[in-house]
């Protein structure tokens, strides 16, 4: 059996499109801690690597086509252009995570936080009791 | 005659009684009490009838006696862990978001918007996410906190991507 410890809890997010596993999180510039942006973010294990909307790399100052090309597949097929950019993301009451992110050339609704974030934290899901729990990872 | 039968009856019964007590065949009891409190396995030059002698052995009827042991110790790894603490919850954005869990209306007018939301007031929004962003900073909102207003469909699951 193995057991885990979780440090923090978080209810599901209640939203117009129901009741999801959200997390609202800073994202910092990598060099400027004064600029930040507070954003909703999808915890999503499907995702490989996070890809987040090109606007919030934008509105930091950073231009976003600067980063390095990725491509996205997504379930039906289609391919999302996206451009890899280092950033500090804060939960505040948790902690820093520094994490090279996929921010998309258009918009797209949802900001999806993937497995290469599930890599710096324990994530547990409770779906009947619409609860998860976090604990960053050693 | 009958007399005579009669006494032979009770003779025998005595009789088989004293062959137990003779053979050791209550000290099995004894044996048994002895493995069994011990938990140990038997030695490998263990003399069934030698144990037989136990009754004369130097071991006193108080060894004997069935007693209470101290509990065996449990390894590590099946420790259960004590220091359980309740995870923490929390409250970062916790005014915005009860907002928007309790201004569903309010929302459904902003549906395919972006919004930026400080408190409990609405400080800007849009369908350009940058203009938002820049006219709630003009506003003077040092971190905007913005999100997207999904339509509300009815049938329709979401998913990532």
């Amino acid at each position: 059996m193995v057991l885990v410890n979780y440090l923090h809890e978080f209810n599901y997010r209640e939203f117009q499109e129901g009741q999801s596993p959200v997390l609202q999180l800073q994202v910092f510039h990598p060099d400027n801690s004064e600029n930040k942006i507070d954003v909703d973010v999808y915890l999503d294990s499907g995702t490989q690597r996070s890809l987040f909307n090109g606007f919030i790399i934008a509105s930091l100052g950073i231009t976003l086509i600067n980063g390095k090309i990725q491509r996205y597949s997504t379930t039906a097929g289609n391919v999302i252009e996206a451009y890899l950019h280092r950033v500090r993301l804060t939960l505040p009451d948790v902690g820093d995570f520094n994490l090279e992110i996929g921010f998309s050339s258009n918009t797209i609704r949802r900001n999806l936080l993937g497995r290469d974030f599930f890599n710096l934290a324990q994530i547990g899901f409770r779906e009947n009791r619409l609860k998860y729990y976090l604990t960053p990872s050693p | 005659m009958d007399a005579l039968s009669q006494t032979e009856i009770v003779d025998e019964r005595k009789g088989r009684l004293k062959s137990l007590e003779r053979t050791g065949v209550e000290s099995i009891g004894f044996l048994g009490l002895i493995a069994g409190l011990t938990r140990s396995p038997l030695p490998q030059d263990f003399n069934l009838y030698g144990r037989f002698s136990i009754v004369q052995s130097p071991l006193k009827y108080d060894d004997l006696i069935a007693r209470e042991f101290p509990p065996l110790p449990i390894p590590a790894d099946m420790r259960r862990p004590l220091d359980v603490t309740r995870p923490v919850a929390s409250s970062f954005r916790n005014r915005e978001l009860e907002w928007r869990r309790s201004h569903v209306e309010t929302l459904r007018s902003l549906e395919n918007q972006w919004v930026v939301l400080e408190g409990e007031q609405v400080v800007a929004h849009g369908e350009n996410p940058v203009q938002v962003i820049n006219e709630a900073k003009s506003k003077g909102v040092r971190t905007p906190y913005i999100f997207f207003v999904e339509q509300k469909t009815e049938n329709v699951v979401t998913m990532g991507l």
